[in-house]
C-alpha cells in the first residue's frame, strides 16, 4: 500500500484517539484540497509497505486506541487502493480495531466495505454534477449512488459537506436532494473552508475568496436542522 | 488573632512585596560567614567525636548569621545564608564549553564578591583553610585519580549535599523539646540550633516593636507570640505549621552550606492540611504564597531544584488530594515563582477536578507548569524494589525527579553520571577521543560486528571505575557530618549519622547513576547493523568518517542518518533502545555504593545532555560532535518525526521497572492542539490527550512514572526574547528545564536555545 502521511489525532475522523493512514493518491482534484501532496502517486511521495505490515503496525499501537478509538484511513482516496484496502480492514476486524474510512465515495464498490467499517466518513461537496466536475475534476454520479446505499444500509454514516464561498454557499439543493432519503443513520458535518493546505501546492492555488461567512455557515446548519437532517460538529 | 491582623488581601500582597524585596538582592554573603565561623571554630571543638563537633559548629553558625527581618515578612527566616551565586545555568555567563561540575568545593569562594568587608586576604584565608579539610583533600584526591575517564566525561561523579526530603511531620506534631529527648547526644545539640535562631529572631522582633506603626507593632507580637510555641512545641495551627518548618528548613540547609541544592519538601498538602482547622482556601492560599516565597534565593532564586509535591493515592489507591492542594495550587498560580519547583502525583483516580484545576498551569503562557508523575507506577516499581508498603504513600521527588520515600531514603541521587555515547566513541577507537587524539583509557578496539557486545563490556569497565570514584567521594563528604538532618531521617531512632559510611542510618539507601545517551547509542547500533549488511565497504572508513565529524563522507552520513531511529515506534529500533536501557541498567545496579548498596540506574539528564554532548564526537547514528544527546529517555532531537502517539508507544516500550533512580522525559505539546474554552475543560482534555495514553493505558508491566511539558512553540519563545518587554512585562516568563523552573529571560543563551530546539513539534504533533 501506498502512504504519504501518517498520525494520530483525537476525535477528528471518527471517535476516541485514531490512527490516521493517508492513502496516496486520488481520483479528484478538489481546487481546495488541504493534503495536494497526495493526489498524485509521485514516487518518492510515499511510502509502499505491505498490508501485514500495516497490520502489525497498527497491532502494535493498540495501547493508543483509548476513548473508543482505533484506525482511520483517508487520503489522497483511500478506496483507490481498494483491494488491500478491503483486505487490510477485514484483517483489522478480525483484530477487533475499530475501522473507518474518510471517502469522497466515487468508488463503485464502496459498500463492499461497509462490513468491516465501523465509522465511514463520505464527502458530498455538490449536488451539481458538472459543477462537481467544474471544481474537482470528475462528476459525482457514483456518489448520488453510494448515497443512496449508505442510508440504506443503516450503518451509521458521517456525511462531510465542505462549504466554499463560491462553488456551494449555500443550503439550497443540499437539503432538496437530502430529504428525499431516510436520512435517519446519517449525521451532517459542515466544513468551512480554510486554507490549511494552501501552502502545500505546487502548481496555482486557484480557490479565490473561498471563505464564508459566520452567517452562510449559520444558515446553512438551520436549513438542515429545519429539514430533520442531523448536524455535528468533530 | 491572626485572622484580626491580617486579611488574605494584605498577606498576598506583602508576598508579593517580600518577592520583590528578595529579588533585589545582589549579594549572597551568609554562607561565607557560616564557612568562615566553622573554619575559625573547628579547633575549639576537636576533642569531640565528627557529630558533636558538627553539632557545636552548628550553634556557632546560627549565633553568627546576621539575621533581618524585613517589613514584609509574616513568617520569620531565610534560606538566603546557605546559598552562593554558583549555579552555573542560570548565570548569563554560562558557556557549555566551560562547564567543568561542581567537583571543586572550594570553587565557591569565586562565587563571591569582593569589597570591603568581604576582603580578598579575608576570603583567601578561609579558602586556604577549607582545602586543608580531610573533606576537600581526600575529595581532591578521589577527582585526580579519575581525571583520565571524567576529562572527556566518559563519566563524573559528585559529592551529594541536599538532594533529600526531610520528614518534619513527627516535629511539627510534637516540638523540638520533645525530640530532643529521645534524640542522640549530637543530634540533641543540633537541635538546640533551631530554638537558639527562634530566640534570635523572637529577640529582633521584640527590638522592632520600638518606632513599629501599630498595624506592624500588631504583625511583630503575632510572631513573638508564635515563636514561644515553635519550634520547641508542636504546632496547633496552620501559622506556627509554617512557621516551623521554615525555621527547621532554614538550620537544615545552613548545616549543609553553601549550596546545599534540591532538598525536597515532599507532599507539602498532607504536611499542612492537619493545621488548617478549618481554615478557607483563599486564607491558606494566602499564607502559602509567604511559604513560596521562603524558597527564593535573592535576584536568580539560587536554591535550584528544592520541589514541593501534591496529590497522589493511598496504597488501596483512594485519592489523597484535600483542600490544602488546591490552595496550594492557588498559591503557585498566583506567585508564579521560578522557585519551588511544583510535581503532581496523578493516579488513575485522580479527580477531573485535579486536572481542571491544572489547567491554567499548562494554557497560561509564560506560567509554571507542574512536572508529573504517575503514582499507580511508582508504587509498582518501588514496591518491587523492595520499599514497604507503609512507607509508599510518602513517595516524594528529590530535586528535578529522583523517587524516593520521604525521611527514610538517602539516595545520594547524582553521585555518578555516565556517558554513554562517549563511551561507544572509545570502543569505537580502542580508548581514543576522537576530539583530541588523546588516549583515555587502555581498553581493546571493538569490533564492528561484535559491536554491541564489545561496547556493554566496556560500560562494565567503566561503571566499576566510576562508582568506585562516587564511593570515595561519598566518603568524603561523610567527614562533613549532618547531626542536624539526620534527625529528621531516621536518626532519632537509629542515632546514626545520615553521612556514616559504616553504619546505615536511613531505612533506604543507595547512590544514584544519571545514565545518559540510551538513544544515540542504540540509533547507532542499528545504523551500524544495517551498514554492515547493506554497504560494507562503508566499514573500514566509518572510524575515519566519525573522527573528521563526517567532513568528506557525506555520503556515510547520509546513509546513517536515514536508517530507524527510536521514537518513531519502529522495533528494531525501538527494540535496541529496551536493551540498551537493561543491560546498562544491570550493569549500573551490579555497583556497590559504600554501604554496599546497589546504585540506583536514573535515566535524566539535567541539561548535561547538553554538556557531555560537547565532549562527544560523531556518533554512528549520524549526529554531528559536540552535538547535543538526546534528553533523559527521549529520542534524539529531530528523529522522532511521526508525531506524537508513536513516541508515547516507544517511550512506552522501555523497562521503567529498572529506572528506581527515575528519568527525565520532556514533551514540548503545541497548544493549537487544546480546543476547549475554558482553562478547566483545557486541563481534562490535557488528561485525555496525554496523560492516559502515557501514564494510564500500558497493559502490562510498569508504565512511564514521569513527565514534563512546556505548551508553547518554538515561535512563541523567539517572540519572548525579541520582544520581552512586550511578551513578559513583569520580566519573568517561567520555563521548564529538565525538572525544575526557571525565568526563560534569566537562562543563559546556550540553554534558550536548548529549551527551543527540544519543543521538537514534529515529536509530538497530535494531528495527522
Amino acid at each position: 500500500m501506498k502512504i504519504f502521511q501518517k498520525g494520530f489525532n483525537y476525535s477528528q475522523d471518527g471517535p476516541g484517539n485514531r490512527l490516521v493512514y493517508h492513502l496516496s493518491g486520488c481520483n479528484l482534484k478538489c481546487r481546495w484540497c488541504s493534503n495536494p501532496e497526495g493526489m498524485v502517486q509521485k514516487p518518492g511521495k510515499y511510502t509502499e509497505v505491505t498490508v501485514q505490515e500495516i497490520l502489525d503496525e497498527i497491532i502494535s499501537c493498540k495501547p493508543m486506541f483509548f476513548s473508543g478509538g482505533g484506525v482511520t484511513f483517508t487520503g489522497g482516496e483511500p478506496t483507490l487502493q481498494f483491494d488491500e484496502l478491503k483486505k487490510l480492514l477485514t484483517l483489522l476486524k478480525k483484530n477487533e480495531i475499530n475501522t473507518a474510512i474518510e471517502t469522497n465515495a466515487t468508488h463503485p464498490r464502496l459498500c463492499e466495505l461497509l462490513p468491516c467499517i465501523d465509522h465511514l466518513i463520505m464527502d458530498f461537496k455538490h449536488f451539481n454534477k458538472d459543477i462537481h466536475k467544474e471544481w474537482t475534476g470528475l462528476e459525482n454520479t457514483v456518489t448520488f449512488e453510494n448515497f443512496e446505499r449508505v442510508c440504506n444500509s443503516k450503518i451509521n454514516a458521517i456525511v462531510r459537506i465542505p462549504v466554499i464561498n463560491g462553488f456551494n454557499n449555500t443550503p439550497d439543493g443540499f437539503v432538496e436532494y437530502f430529504k428525499t432519503f431516510d436520512t435517519h443513520n446519517i449525521s451532517f458535518e459542515i466544513l468551512p473552508y480554510h486554507e490549511f493546505g494552501k501552502v502545500k501546492w505546487e502548481s496555482p492555488y486557484t480557490v479565490e475568496n473561498g471563505f464564508i461567512t459566520k452567517k452562510d455557515l449559520e444558515s446553512f446548519e438551520k436549513a438542515f436542522i429545519n429539514n430533520g437532517l442531523k448536524i455535528i460538529h468533530m | 488573632m491572626m485572622q484580626k491582623i491580617y486579611s488574605p488581601e494584605k498577606i498576598t500582597a506583602m508576598a508579593k512585596d517580600l518577592f520583590r524585596y528578595e529579588r533585589s538582592k545582589q549579594r549572597l554573603d551568609g554562607w561565607f560567614i557560616a564557612k568562615e565561623t566553622e573554619c575559625l571554630c573547628k579547633d575549639k571543638y576537636s576533642q569531640y567525636d565528627e557529630e558533636t563537633k558538627k553539632a557545636y559548629i552548628l550553634k556557632e553558625m546560627v549565633n553568627a548569621i546576621p539575621l533581618e527581618i524585613s517589613e514584609n515578612h509574616i513568617f520569620v527566616g531565610t534560606q538566603d545564608d546557605a546559598f552562593a551565586k554558583s549555579y552555573a545555568l542560570i548565570n548569563p555567563t554560562f558557556k557549555v564549553e566551560e562547564f567543568s561540575g561542581y567537583c571543586d568545593p572550594t570553587a565557591v569562594f569565586n562565587d563571591i564578591d569582593i569589597n570591603e568587608e568581604f576582603t580578598k586576604e579575608r576570603i583567601e584565608k578561609i579558602r586556604e583553610i577549607y582545602s586543608k579539610t580531610p573533606y576537600v583533600t581526600q575529595l581532591s584526591e578521589v577527582y585526580n585519580k579519575a581525571e583520565n575517564d571524567t576529562k572527556e566525561v566518559a563519566y563524573f561523579i559528585e559529592q551529594v549535599t541536599g538532594h533529600l526530603v526531610p520528614d518534619f511531620r513527627y516535629a511539627l506534631k510534637y516540638g523540638v523539646l520533645d525530640m530532643m529527648e529521645k534524640a542522640a547526644p549530637a543530634m540533641k545539640i543540633a537541635l538546640e540550633s533551631v530554638i537558639i535562631l527562634a530566640k534570635r529572631y523572637q529577640e529582633l522582633a521584640k527590638e522592632q516593636l520600638n518606632g513599629a506603626s501599630k498595624e506592624r507593632a500588631e504583625q511583630l507580637k503575632l510572631i513573638i507570640d508564635t515563636l514561644d510555641v515553635v519550634p520547641k512545641k508542636g504546632a496547633t495551627n496552620l501559622y506556627e505549621a509554617i512557621q516551623m518548618f521554615i525555621l527547621l528548613w532554614q538550620v537544615m540547609c545552613l548545616e549543609q552550606s553553601p549550596n546545599p541544592f534540591a532538598f525536597s519538601v515532599g507532599n507539602a498538602d498532607r504536611i499542612f492540611e492537619p493545621y488548617r482547622n478549618g481554615l478557607d482556601r483563599e486564607y491558606t492560599a494566602s499564607l502559602l504564597k509567604h511559604f513560596l516565597v521562603f524558597f527564593n534565593v535573592a535576584d536568580r532564586s539560587w536554591a535550584i531544584s528544592q520541589n514541593i509535591l501534591v496529590s497522589g493515592r493511598d496504597i488501596d489507591g483512594n485519592d489523597l488530594t484535600n483542600d490544602t492542594t488546591y490552595a496550594l495550587l492557588d498559591a503557585y498560580y498566583d506567585m508564579n515563582l521560578p522557585q519551588p519547583i511544583l510535581s503532581v502525583k496523578l493516579h488513575k483516580n485522580t479527580p477531573d477536578k485535579l486536572y481542571g484545576e491544572l489547567g491554567r498551569f499548562f494554557f497560561s503562557p509564560g506560567v509554571l507548569t507542574p512536572s508529573l508523575f504517575n503514582d499507580d507506577s511508582l508504587y509498582s516499581m518501588l514496591s518491587a524494589y523492595g520499599v514497604d508498603d507503609e512507607d509508599l504513600p510518602d513517595i516524594s521527588v528529590a530535586g528535578c525527579q529522583e523517587p524516593l520515600i520521604m525521611g527514610k531514603d538517602n539516595a545520594n541521587t547524582t553521585n555518578s553520571w555516565l556517558n554513554l555515547p562517549k563511551i561507544l566513541e572509545l570502543t569505537l577507537t580502542g580508548g581514543i577521543s576522537q576530539l583530541t587524539g588523546e588516549k583515555l583509557a587502555d581498553i581493546p578496539k571493538g569490533n564492528l560486528s561484535n559491536i554491541r557486545e564489545d561496547f556493554y563490556k566496556n560500560v562494565g569497565f567503566y561503571a566499576k571505575r566510576m562508582a568506585d570514584s562516587a564511593n570515595g567521594a561519598a566518603m568524603a563528604l561523610s567527614n562533613e557530618r549532618v547531626p542536624f538532618l539526620s534527625c529528621f531521617m531516621g536518626g532519632l531512632e537509629s542515632g546514626i549519622d545520615q553521612r556514616d559510611i559504616t553504619k546505615q542510618g536511613t531505612k533506604y539507601n543507595g547512590s544514584g547513576c544519571l545514565i545518559h545517551g540510551i538513544s544515540i547509542v542504540s540509533d547507532s547500533f542499528i545504523a551500524i547493523e544495517k551498514m554492515l549488511n547493506e554497504h560494507p565497504e562503508y566499514a573500514d572508513k566509518l572510524v575515519d568518517a566519525l573522527k573528521n565529524n563526517f567532513e568528506g563522507y557525506e555520503e556515510i552520513r547520509e546513509f546513517l542518518l536515514s536508517c530507524n531511529k527510536y521514537g518513531n515506534n519502529i522495533p528494531d529500533a525501538d527494540n535496541a533502545a529496551v536493551e540498551v536501557t537493561n543491560k546498562v541498567a544491570d550493569i549500573v545496579s551490579s555497583q556497590k555504593n559504600y554501604l554496599g548498596n546497589s546504585f540506583r540506574p536514573d535515566f535524566s539528564s539535567p541539561s548535561t545532555h547538553l554538556l557531555y554532548g560537547y565532549w562527544v564526537g560523531a556518533t554512528p547514528d549520524g549526529r554531528k560532535a559536540r552535538e547535543m544527546l538526546g534528553y533523559g529517555i527521549d529520542p534524539l532531537f529531530g528523529e522522532a518525526t511521526n508525531g506524537m502517539g508513536f513516541r508515547i508507544l516507544s517511550n512506552m516500550k522501555l523497562p521503567y521497572e529498572k529506572m528506581v533512580g527515575g528519568y527525565a522525559s520532556h514533551l514540548g505539546i503545541d497548544p493549537k492542539y487544546f480546543r476547549s474554552e475554558s482553562y478547566e475543560d483545557k486541563g481534562v482534555e490535557f488528561k485525555v490527550k496525554i496523560v492516559n495514553p502515557l501514564f494510564f493505558s500500558k497493559d502490562t508491566g510498569v508504565a512511564p512514572f514521569y513527565l514534563y511539558v512546556n505548551v508553547t512553540t518554538p515561535e512563541t519563545l523567539r517572540k519572548v526574547l525579541a520582544n520581552p518587554k512586550k511578551y513578559a512585562p513583569s520580566g519573568v516568563y517561567i520555563m521548564r528545564i529538565h525538572g525544575t523552573f526557571v525565568n526563560f529571560l534569566d537562562l543563559s543563551p546556550a540553554i534558550q536555545e536548548d529549551i527551543i530546539k527540544r519543543l521538537d513539534p514534529h515529536s509530538t504533533a497530535l494531528g495527522a
